[in-house]
């Protein structure tokens, strides 16, 4: 083997190692930060998914509150344990509400769902309801 | 559309409902219904006086969670619902959604996306699901199946989330091509330069190495024949060496017999100035002699003018005693006496005269042998003051002889200091010599190590193994030396 080879073959086999060592070394830390990237948004997209579910839940909280606190659902209420008529305090509460959740179905284009639940007192422990459901 | 019922009774299979008419507070989250899961939230109603009345709810679709988590092409979703809740959802039983739908277990499809792959879901997979957010990779699509909670905290359905990234992945494919591309691309050309310099490098290696060569060559020529001169002069400085100590035993030789000349001469100085006094002592003495024989003359002189006179007196008496004589026989008998008188004094006279005459002719010869003894005296000075001045330049040569001897000593001894010195200094270039012989067989062993290195890196740099190493010319180079 010549001289030069000798010489050669060292610094070369040194940089070709240094040069595939760097590459796997580069390799891997692409591999790494691709996979660190997709866990990250994997973890995002749960992250997002469970906000969502609350920030949909707190919505739908505000809107039943909204109708909780209107003087003419309590209106109706008090229609229905007076006269224990669920079809009397309905009235109250088609006549007053269902216009606003029309409303505001037609403005946001989203069907809202309600469900305006009475407690039936003579049945307690048991606890039976009734409900009068508005889409 | 309005529609109203009146008189249903939510009691057995509405939890919500049971749950406010006993705590009287809001609740909120998913509860099934009839026609499935749903969201509500119930609000509770009091009248003036605080009492309560009963609850509105407000119902939202689950579709719109449904829709708002699929909002891109690549994302779709199925949820399955807990089979349990099948006699509550009434209406979603009776569609023929039910009879088609896949199951895991406790857990039925209630809804889905177009392109949710259902086929990769696995129940191991599902069961995780259930409990906590479970993900799974499968070629481009990626799964996270994760519980959906009732108001309460029950697991009602399990959501599955299908993810499309493909597109993720062909991104990251790029990427690594746009990494990967250059690099290999920098590295060629690195190994180009490597090579290009290197060979530059080697071309510069292998000049050196014959320049090593040549000149280790030549170390080993000079080397050889330092080792030789040496040799030699160590030869030389030992025949040298070995003259000099004989010269210097025969310098000592010489001093000693040097020496005893000068010892010689000394004591022939000493007896020559003996002799010169003793020489001047004799002068002295003769010369006292002459004064004395001199005075002995004169003495003489005076001695014979005195016998002159007394024999002048006798022969003056002996003319008186004749004169008296012929008077006495004039006078006859009367002067008969007298005649006897005359005659005695003319005796006596003449007795005088002839005693007057034997001392003068002893005071004459006294004379002579005094005026032989001042002349020989005087030959005896004259030959003492010769010898003295025989004795004088024996001394002066006597002297100048030790004197050279001293001179002829000290010159030995420093010639024997010297002789001595350059014995020392011979011995010394002897000494020096097998040293530098030494000296130059290690130089010529490291030059022929330098040749053997030489000769692998030659070796190394041209890759072929040479007959006639100059590692081998080196080495009988060594062995000339040897």
């Amino acid at each position: 083997m010549k001289f030069k080879t000798k010489i050669l073959l060292t610094p070369i086999v040194m940089f070709c190692v240094i040069f595939f060592v760097i590459g796997i070394v580069i390799s891997t830390l692409l591999e790494k930060s691709k996979n660190k990237q997709i866990e990250d948004r994997l973890q995002l997209k749960v992250i997002t998914v469970n906000q969502d579910i609350k920030r949909v839940s707190k919505k739908a909280l505000s809107e039943s509150s909204i109708f909780a606190g209107m003087p003419e659902v309590k209106k109706a209420y008090k229609k229905f344990y007076e006269t224990n008529s669920v079809k009397k305090g309905s009235k109250i509460l088609f006549d007053n509400v269902a216009s606003v959740i029309k409303n505001a179905s037609e403005i946001t284009g989203k069907k809202r769902k309600f469900i305006f639940i009475y407690h039936q007192l003579d049945h307690l422990p048991e606890c039976g309801q009734k409900s009068v459901v508005m889409i | 559309m309005w529609s109203k019922k009146r008189g249903d009774d939510l009691s057995s299979f509405r939890n919500t409902i049971i749950s406010i008419s006993k705590t009287k507070k809001p609740i909120l989250g998913i509860e099934a219904g009839r026609s499935g899961l749903v969201i509500r939230g119930l609000a509770p109603i009091f009248d003036d006086n605080n009492k309560y009345l009963g609850d509105v709810e407000s119902i939202h679709n689950m579709n719109n969670i449904y829709l708002s988590t699929k909002n891109l092409d690549k994302e779709d979703i199925a949820v399955y619902m807990d089979k349990k809740l099948l006699p509550i959802t009434s209406k979603f039983k009776m569609s023929n959604i039910v009879e088609n739908a896949k199951t895991f277990k406790d857990f039925i499809f209630v809804s889905k996306s177009d392109n949710f792959n259902e086929a990769l879901v696995t129940n191991e997979f599902f069961d995780k699901g259930k409990i906590k957010p479970t993900s799974f990779k499968m070629n481009d699509l990626t799964y996270m199946a994760f519980p959906l909670h009732s108001f309460n905290g029950e697991t009602v359905a399990v959501m599955v989330y299908q993810l499309n990234v493909a597109e993720i992945n062909a991104d990251i494919r790029y990427l690594k091509l746009v990494t990967f591309i250059p690099s290999l691309l920098l590295l060629l050309i690195g190994v180009f330069l490597l090579w290009l310099i290197s060979g530059k490098s080697i071309d510069k290696i292998n000049v050196s190495i014959e320049g090593l060569a040549d000149g280790a060559h030549q170390v080993t020529s000079a080397s050889t024949q330092v080792a030789q001169a040496s040799q030699e002069l160590a030869e030389s400085a030992n025949e040298q060496a070995s003259s000099l100590e004989e010269t210097s035993a025969s310098l000592e030789e010489f001093t000693s017999m040097i020496k005893q000349n000068t010892d010689s001469s000394n004591h022939a100085q000493q007896l020559a100035s003996d002799a010169k006094q003793a020489a001047d002592l004799g002068f002295k003495s003769m010369l006292k002699m002459t004064d004395a024989i001199s005075e002995i003359k004169k003495s003489s002189d005076e001695t014979f003018g005195i016998v002159k006179t007394i024999e002048e007196i006798a022969f003056q008496t002996n003319l008186l005693a004749l004169n008296a004589a012929v008077e006495a026989a004039r006078a006859g008998d009367a002067g008969k006496g007298f005649a006897v008188v005359a005659e005695e004094v003319r005796s006596l006279a003449q007795r005088s005269a002839e005693a007057a005459k034997s001392t003068a002719s002893l005071i004459t010869n006294s004379v002579e042998n005094a005026n032989n003894g001042v002349s020989i005296t005087k030959e005896v000075v004259d030959v003492l003051n010769q010898i003295s001045e025989g004795i004088s330049k024996v001394n002066d040569i006597a002297t100048e002889i030790a004197s050279a001897s001293n001179e002829q000593s000290k010159g030995i001894e420093q010639i024997n200091i010297t002789v001595a010195q350059m014995n020392k200094v011979t011995q010394q270039n002897a000494a020096n010599s097998e040293e530098g012989a030494a000296s130059a067989e290690e130089l010529g062993a490291q030059a022929s190590e330098v040749m053997r290195f030489v000769d692998d890196l030659k070796r190394m740099v041209e890759g072929v193994k040479d007959s006639k190493s100059a590692s081998q010319i080196s080495t009988s180079n060594q062995k000339r030396i040897s």
